[in-house]
């Protein structure tokens, strides 16, 4: 079930840092809250949060009742990715979270073929709350070039993936729900290929 | 975060008709319409037990809130989930989660997770509300839970609301029984959650090296739950400032408002940043106050005042002379 319309409350920019440009660098890491809670709109190499140090944008928020374990059971399994950071807090200060992400996925077309990655984010004990989105958690998606991984990214397409899979697994999708702060025209720096339209896909996990 | 149960008014029952397959029945549904924690009994519900045949099991139940119901700003729902769940002891490892959902908007989700210890299990499980997040971890196959929470905005609505009770199992675990205590059942309060602000007093004087100087503040809750352990810091620079007094302050429960003053020392010129911080195990809002401090030059002897203390000394001499 796919729905476009505004589903309830979104995050709400509070800062913006902005660096020079550099390899792995973008110009709109923001930190959007949304009540008591904070997160910041990227996630990164490691437990450094500098627009010099991104891996991919925030393009994914399951809500309701979810957990870093029960959104991964949604997606198919494979072989976990790197340990990537996120930087969140849920009223209580700022923790860093850290993940390999759901089984990668080979997706095989004309072209190339890809595996289909998405990190999953959440405090320690794997799941947020607020009086908003109940129990949340956030995810990056993109693609990696399946044999040498020669390039990263996508980060669109790849979120309309998992929304698609999330759909036909019987899920409520808002594809593209809100303005998250966050996009990427098509640039590849460094075969890190940047291509985001700002919007997070909301997913309702009952 | 309970209240003290006992309704202040009579039970309005409302006749409720539900299509079922097979009969047209009627159900009786209770009108939570007064503070208190309105238990399954109250609503007319036996104790539910789920016997983990299935991956997901889920049992739904019904009530009724007025027309003007919502959560917050003068009255709030909680749920308050209380339940024994017992873990078959041939389980290895995975994970399962008892939830609760109002209007299939989720206020409670304890997620436990089983590990095969030797012959025994390890079972780890975290409960987390608005107010924080509990961790506890045992070798019992029997565990007893009970645990309160706000619910969603969108989980209280007017009219006829629902009230699911879910079990999911996940991995080579098997429950045996997850029993819903009777006394579950959804509270009705005038007690809002705890919300924090922070009031800072500027010194008035302007400030030069050397001087000591006081920042007041006041962290006022206007919730009416407490916060827990709450403490207030000041961030400074130390190589510009000295902080003589004292350094925090803390409630362990912050009923109404913590006051206190961080007195410093300037020991460089220049304008200087202190943040005054807020810290809380509790899920709320931590205001924090910057305050910026300019340090001026030293006081001391003045080079004017010489040619005017000779100056006058000399007026002083001329009109005692004279008049001699």
């Amino acid at each position: 079930m796919h729905v476009r319309e505004p589903l309830f409350v979104t995050a709400i920019l509070l800062t913006t840092i902005v660096a020079p440009a550099m390899a792995a660098t973008t110009q709109n890491l923001n930190i959007l809250g949304i009540r008591e809670d904070y997160f910041y709109n990227y996630d990164f190499l490691s437990r450094t949060a500098s627009s010099t140090n991104v891996d991919w944008p925030v393009t994914m928020l399951f809500y309701n009742n979810a957990d870093v374990n029960k959104v991964k059971n949604i997606f198919d399994g494979g072989i976990p990715g790197g340990y990537m950071y996120l930087k969140l807090n849920d009223g209580a200060g700022w923790v860093w979270d850290r993940d390999t992400g759901t089984g990668t996925k080979h997706v095989s077309s004309v072209y190339d073929d890809r595996w289909l990655h998405m990190r999953i984010y959440a405090d320690s004990d794997d799941r947020m709350y607020n009086l908003n989105w109940g129990y949340y958690v956030l995810g990056t998606t993109h693609y990696d070039e399946a044999w040498s991984e020669s390039w990263s990214g996508y980060s669109e397409d790849a979120e309309e993936e998992y929304a698609d899979e999330a759909s036909s697994s019987g899920y409520t999708v808002y594809e593209d729900w809100s303005y998250w702060y966050n996009p990427e025209p098509y640039r590849n720096e460094s075969n890190h290929i940047w291509s985001n339209n700002g919007y997070t896909t909301a997913v309702n996990v009952p | 975060m309970s209240l003290a149960s006992g309704k202040s008014s009579k039970l309005f029952p409302i006749f409720f008709l539900i299509f079922s397959p097979s009969v047209f029945a009627i159900e009786q549904l209770e009108v939570i319409d007064s503070y208190g924690n309105w238990t399954l009994n109250t609503l007319g519900y036996p104790p539910i037990v789920f016997m983990g045949q299935n991956d997901t099991e889920s049992y739904t139940v019904r009530y009724i809130l007025p027309p003007n119901a919502s959560q917050g700003p003068g009255d709030w729902y909680l749920v308050n989930l209380n339940f024994l769940i017992e873990f078959s002891k041939n389980s290895t490892n995975g994970y399962a989660y008892v939830s609760a959902l109002t209007n299939n908007r989720s206020s409670a989700l304890i997620k436990f997770t089983v590990k095969k210890n030797n012959d025994s299990l390890l079972i780890n499980w975290s409960e987390r509300n608005l107010l924080g997040v509990s961790r506890y971890s045992t070798t019992s196959s029997v565990i007893n839970v009970s645990f309160t929470n706000y619910l969603q905005y969108q989980g209280v609505i007017p009219g006829v609301n629902t009230l699911t009770f879910k079990l999911e199992q996940h991995g080579d675990i098997k429950v045996k029984r997850l029993e819903i205590s009777p006394t579950t059942g959804i509270e009705l309060t005038p007690l809002s959650p705890p919300e924090l602000k922070l009031d800072v007093k500027l010194p008035r004087d302007s400030i030069s090296n050397g001087d000591s100087f006081i920042i007041n503040f006041t962290l006022k809750n206007f919730g009416d739950q407490p916060p827990e352990d709450v403490l207030v810091r000041a961030v400074y620079p130390k190589e510009a400032l000295e902080l003589v007094g004292d350094a925090s302050y803390y409630a362990p429960h912050l009923e109404n408002k913590l006051e206190g003053q961080f007195e410093f020392k300037a020991l460089k010129k220049g304008d200087h940043q202190i943040v005054i911080m807020t810290e809380t195990i509790s899920g709320i809002k931590r205001p924090s106050a910057r305050i910026l401090v300019p340090v001026g030059d030293k006081k001391g002897f003045s080079p004017l005042l010489l040619p005017i203390a000779v100056a006058i000394l000399a007026l002083l001499t001329y009109f005692f002379r004279k008049n001699r």
